[in-house]
């Protein structure tokens, strides 16, 4: 875990990863994956995207998923508190 | 009738009065106006008056008056020969509807018209100096209306510039502020209704089975609301006894940014102050001002129900709500939408998505298919993991803990029940008015039974939705609600355990299917990586930079 070079992370580059072309044998199922939820927020995130390799490209079961983040300010945190607010 | 007889005419007055045309309270009031009339028929014992014709609160703008409308029935009826008026703006305010009656349909009805105060009478001799008076008299007092129809008009266009609702009913959920009636606050009680309706559009209720579960708890709809609390509304599209909610009002309530605090006015008006029929306005000539009044909804709420409606969604019809994904799977190639289908001929049925263009052979070269359960456990995974690996989640529990979620459920669920059970009072004393009524023989028995029965339907009615709400509270206080069940797994799994509908709408915007099982889902909040990453990479180099500093 503490070798995780997350400095070296390029994710302009990640972001360019084809879906429609990618291996998917290359791929991380993103199920598999193991978050400890007592960490730290900032390790939460380290051990998420040492793990998935990819954040914009990784796959569940058959199926290779690959996600887009939209421009706006809105935050995952807003997001969720809004939802909250509607219950 | 014979009307003239021997050198005798039978004449009705008419009297009529309007505050809105500007007529003057003092000389142009009824009494005034009768007053008038009677010396001058006194000194003219030939004509006998056969009735007093008053059209009070009646614009002279039209001839829509229902005692004037009376008047000419007895002028075809024969059974009047003459109409005596104070002056002509008594008889209209209309230049050419005006001049029309006097003119044309008068003479064809061979009736004798009298204006006293502009020394006119039609059976006496024109001279050349009358045909020019009369049209100018006319014109003038047609001048009155169009002077105050523009100065009206102004003084509104001004108002609803400055946001003052100028409406003569509000819409449901606000009501007038009873210090500035021109000002909207909210009700609470309707507001609370509009906000649950806004809710359950979000967890994917189609606008129908809001309307039937509305229906079913017996809330009245606005028109019902409106009528209840005292208001003197009606609308001429009521068709049954009791106005229930609709599809309609329900789409109509979620469309309407006043909940956001938008308030739009001049959305219909009328060509001009001679026709009464209202016409629609473009929307970029509507006044909108924002922030007018306090919002019941929330801009987010807002947008993402104006999301959910723009899609196109169906609801099975063994099913209340859409499936989560509804409306948000589009074909990755031609962008067309995914629909939901079901092998149900196959051993093992199972659903599965494919692209409506290949479908309907409308240009898409695969079927892009995709099996339902599949497609939904990916979404459902992404969720989770992202949820799990980037989601601040003490601030999400921090934000759960201040929730007032249940203490404001029961306050709603409480004020509803109260208000049923107010309802439920003032439809027994109806009841026992109608008794009262019944032993006075003011009513017959056949009417006092089928009043008598559409109360008891009513009093029926609100004690079942009485004890829905209790029970509703019951579950409530006992953290039994399917929102208070959601709370509780999200606080011990910190992470979601399904897909839900409205959860859905708030982060996710389109999920784009490409072949061979390929998906893209584009999530609705920005991305997180560069920005925490940013961070953590200063997080090493920042002190190091200080200590050089610090040595130059």
């Amino acid at each position: 875990m503490e070798d995780f070079a997350f400095t070296k992370v390029d994710f302009e580059a990640l972001k360019q990863v084809d879906v429609r072309t990618v291996d998917r044998d290359t791929l991380v199922d993103i199920g598999t994956l193991k978050i400890d939820g007592n960490l730290p927020r900032e390790e939460r995130l380290k051990e998420f995207v040492r793990q998935v390799k990819n954040p914009y490209c990784f796959k569940v079961g058959k199926i290779a998923v690959s996600v887009s983040f939209s421009d706006d300010e809105v935050s995952f945190e807003q997001r969720m508190e809004h939802y909250l607010q509607t219950l | 009738m014979e009307t003239q007889n021997n050198g005798f005419c039978y004449a009705d007055m008419y009297l009529r009065i309007s505050r809105e045309d500007g007529d003057k309270t003092e000389s142009d009031s009824i009494a005034n106006q009768r007053e008038q009339i009677l010396a001058f028929l006194k000194e003219r014992p030939e004509m006998i008056l056969r009735s007093v014709r008053v059209d009070d609160g009646y614009s002279g703008v039209n001839f829509e008056r229902p005692a004037f409308i009376a008047m000419m029935e007895a002028v075809k009826n024969k059974e009047i020969s003459c109409i005596i008026v104070k002056d002509f703006s008594r008889l209209g305010r209309n230049f050419i509807e005006t001049s029309r009656y006097i003119q044309r349909i008068f003479p064809c009805l061979g009736v004798r018209f009298i204006s006293i105060n502009d020394n006119y009478d039609s059976i006496q001799p024109k001279t050349s100096s009358d045909n020019l008076v009369v049209p100018v008299k006319n014109l003038m007092n047609d001048a009155y209306c169009r002077d105050i129809s523009i100065k009206i008009r102004s003084n509104f266009i001004t108002k609803r510039k400055n946001g003052q609702c100028v409406a003569a009913f509000v819409v449901f959920g606000y009501l007038k502020d009873p210090k500035d009636r021109h000002k909207l606050i909210v009700d609470e009680f309707a507001a609370s209704i509009v906000q649950d309706i806004f809710k359950q559009k979000l967890e994917g209720w189609s606008a129908q089975a809001i309307a039937d579960r509305l229906n079913e708890e017996a809330v009245l709809s606005p028109l019902e609301y409106k009528r209840w609390c005292g208001s003197n509304y009606a609308s001429t599209f009521k068709r049954n006894a009791k106005a229930r909610w609709t599809a309609v009002s329900i789409l109509r309530i979620l469309k309407n940014p006043v909940y956001i605090g938008i308030l739009e006015q001049g959305k219909s008006t009328t060509p001009n102050y001679k026709v009464k029929k209202r016409f629609d306005v473009p929307k970029e000539k509507w006044i909108c001002v924002p922030n007018s009044h306090e919002a019941i909804i929330s801009r987010e709420t807002f947008e993402n129900v104006a999301k959910i409606l723009l899609s196109d969604t169906r609801t099975s019809p063994w099913e209340d709500m859409v499936f989560p994904l509804s409306g948000l799977i589009f074909c990755g190639d031609c962008g067309r939408s995914m629909v939901r289908k079901n092998n149900a001929g196959s051993g093992k049925p199972y659903y599965y998505y494919i692209c409506s263009g290949y479908k309907n052979k409308a240009g898409c070269h695969s079927s892009h298919s995709i099996r339902a359960a599949h497609l939904e456990q990916a979404v459902l995974a992404a969720l989770q993991q992202h949820i799990r690996g980037i989601l601040n989640i003490e601030h999400t529990l921090n934000a759960i803990d201040h929730l007032p979620y249940a203490g404001r459920q029961i306050q709603k669920t409480d004020q509803r029940l109260k208000a049923k059970h107010r309802e439920i009072e003032q439809y027994r004393d109806y009841q026992l008015r109608l008794h009262e009524d019944y032993v006075d023989g003011i009513l017959s028995r056949a009417d006092y039974i089928s009043f008598g029965a559409r109360y008891t339907e009513k009093i029926e009615e609100a004690q079942r939705a009485v004890y829905k709400l209790e029970q509703e509270i019951e579950q409530l206080t006992a953290g039994y609600s399917e929102e208070q069940q959601w709370i509780s797994d999200f606080k011990r799994h910190q992470t979601i355990s399904e897909l839900n509908r409205k959860l859905v709408i708030e982060l996710i915007g389109k999920v784009l299917v490409f072949e061979h099982q390929n998906i893209q889902i584009q999530f609705q909040f920005q991305d997180q990586y560069e920005h925490a990453f940013e961070w953590i990479r200063c997080l090493p180099v920042a002190p190091k930079k200080l200590s050089n500093r610090d040595v130059c």
